[in-house]
């Protein structure tokens, strides 16, 4: 027989003021979003005409759209796997107790701390044509590698990925050094009997036990990639030079506040919101998976 | 090769490997402490070099001319009243998630914690608009609604997360004492919830003094303005030279910092909570 799930009335009072919130901030804008992105804009104010997808198509057919779009897929392809190989290194070798693993702890989280932008004019600064990395390159002879890293548009967006890769290597080792500290010791020990040198553990022990936490960080920090570099873009390129290190979100930002052109601005901010709403989709999939996030 | 000589290398390869990323870090601090203390033309000479003199006129300048002074109290006022707003708002909502049956339950807590992972980016065109029209533009108000909303759903998280590792017996007894709801959560829930608090407290402070998104488009009179909008504004005004910029970048960073020291647990332990930032 059914049985009748008594349901508590007053979850509605608890409720009520982050609902109110939520709607007012986030559910009242998106479903404006999706509005503004079909309509005609006419000055300030967007119109009741119905423009179908043309603001869609202005935005596609823009000759940067796709440079961006794939500006984006490098600043992924290669900030994920490099922040997740170094901080498997980092909490590894932190987990085995290297000489100095204690300061190194301490140290390589402090880069998280610090501001974004704070982040960024310090890297701005680093890789500037005349900053300490170019000259040191200058003083050991390896001129060939002086760049100017924000004045080239082929290396604008690297210069981006470094600093983004600096800031966030720490946070992934903190996180994999937490779920190392939960793996049987004893798989290392018998390792370690085995005569399997650190290259071999790390491959063969620890990238199996931390599987599920490196694929939740890669689709966070996927996530995060897409959505949150308006701090570092703004500070360091402006999108810069041409669009060699503009995103998406960035776009959004050059369209509606550059460009003062609102329509295909909300047609990129819905593009962002679709591309970003599969991969929360992925994550909470996944993370329900891990058993992480359950509700009572 | 051994594999003895082979462990000892690999042990090499990976101490050159972190000592130089904690020269970057080192060299990080050290460029902006002796880069803020120099003169523009001390700077010309030298990147490395420490100042020649304990020179506090970029400091001065960017305090008073730059009115880092006013965007630090900006950002501690806006700082701290959105948290305090997001603590009631997430511990009551958290609350009716942990312990109460309700409809709709999982997808309403979904779509509030979803809302973490959107950029500001996705809303500040429709806000921007309707906040000029209800007058909510360049107000502390309006702004701190909207750090309210950004940071509830990691609030809500954290605190349902947490909520939902306290044993279920100690709510049970306490409702056999007859406590009544708000009683229970205010007397034995929270108490066993500080340290989630403060960690949430401290994040979400740390989103506040960080952010520029929402500084840039909503704060842009000079007298509300943040902290990080007013560094920013250094790279591109005449007044500034190049060492102001770090003089005002110092002393943004400074408090952060300071909060750290103190707080360090708590800061990591909120950032790592199920794998979310």
């Amino acid at each position: 027989m059914l049985k009748k799930v008594k349901y508590d009335k007053s979850a509605f009072l608890f409720l009520l003021p982050a609902v109110i919130i939520i709607l007012f901030i986030y559910a009242n804008p998106l479903v404006k979003i999706f509005w503004y992105s079909v309509v005609n804009w006419d000055g300030l104010q967007p119109t009741t005409e119905f423009s179908g997808a043309s603001n869609f198509i202005t935005v596609i057919s823009n000759k940067y759209f796709f440079e961006i779009l794939f500006n984006n897929l490098i600043v992924i392809i290669i900030t994920i796997p490099a922040v997740i190989l170094f901080a498997l290194f980092c909490s590894q070798f932190i987990y085995l107790r290297i000489f100095g693993y204690k300061i190194y702890q301490y140290l390589f989280f402090l880069p998280v701390i610090i501001p974004n932008v704070v982040a960024a004019i310090i890297w701005t600064f680093f890789l500037h044509p005349t900053g300490p990395i170019n000259t040191i390159f200058t003083k050991i002879g390896l001129d060939f590698l002086v760049v100017d890293w924000f004045g080239n548009p082929r290396f604008a967006i690297y210069g981006l990925i470094i600093t983004i890769i600096w800031k966030e290597v720490g946070f992934a080792t903190i996180l994999f050094l937490a779920r190392l500290s939960g793996v049987d010791p004893s798989l290392y020990d018998s390792a370690k009997i085995d005569g399997a040198n650190d290259f071999q553990t790390i491959r063969y022990i620890t990238i199996p036990q931390l599987k599920g936490v490196i694929r939740l960080f890669a689709i966070i920090q996927m996530i995060g990639l897409l959505n949150f570099l308006f701090g570092y873009i703004y500070i360091m390129t402006r999108g810069g030079p041409g669009y060699s290190s503009t995103l998406l979100e960035y776009f959004v930002y050059i369209y509606a506040f550059t460009f003062k052109k609102l329509g295909p601005a909300n047609a990129v901010a819905v593009i962002l919101f679709g591309i970003t709403f599969i991969f929360v989709l992925l994550y909470f999939w996944l993370s329900r998976s891990e058993g992480e996030g359950e509700l009572n | 090769m051994s594999e003895k000589t082979k462990s000892i290398l690999i042990k090499i390869f990976v101490q050159i490997l972190f000592v130089l990323f904690s020269i970057t870090i080192l060299f990080a601090f050290y460029y902006l402490i002796v880069n803020s203390l120099k003169t523009e033309h001390e700077f010309a000479l030298s990147q490395f070099s420490l100042p020649d003199s304990f020179n506090l006129e970029n400091i001065k300048n960017v305090w008073t001319r730059g009115n880092i002074n006013i965007a630090m109290k900006n950002s501690l006022i806006i700082g701290v009243s959105s948290g305090v707003i997001t603590l009631l708002v997430s511990v009551l909502a958290a609350y009716a998630f942990s312990y109460l049956k309700f409809k709709l339950k999982r997808i309403l807590y979904f779509a509030i914690i979803s809302t973490m992972y959107f950029s500001p980016m996705i809303l500040v065109l429709p806000l921007f608009l309707q906040f000029v029209e209800m007058g909510l533009h360049n107000t502390y108000i309006g702004t701190i609604a909207i750090f309210t909303a950004i940071k509830l759903a990691f609030s809500v998280f954290l605190l349902t997360t947490y909520f939902n590792a306290i044993p279920i017996e100690v709510i049970e007894a306490a409702t056999i004492d007859g406590s009544s709801r708000l009683g229970i959560l205010k007397n034995v829930i929270l108490p066993l919830s500080v340290p989630a608090i403060l960690s949430l407290m401290l994040l979400n402070f740390y989103t506040v003094w960080n952010d520029l998104l929402i500084g840039v488009l909503f704060m842009q009179k000079p007298e509300i303005r943040t902290i990080m909008v007013a560094i920013s504004l250094f790279k591109s005004k005449d007044f500034s030279t190049v060492t102001n910029i770090f003089a005002a970048s110092l002393i943004a960073t400074i408090p952060i910092m300071i909060l750290y020291g103190f707080t360090q647990k708590y800061f990591v332990k909120g950032m790592t909570l199920g794998s979310v930032k």
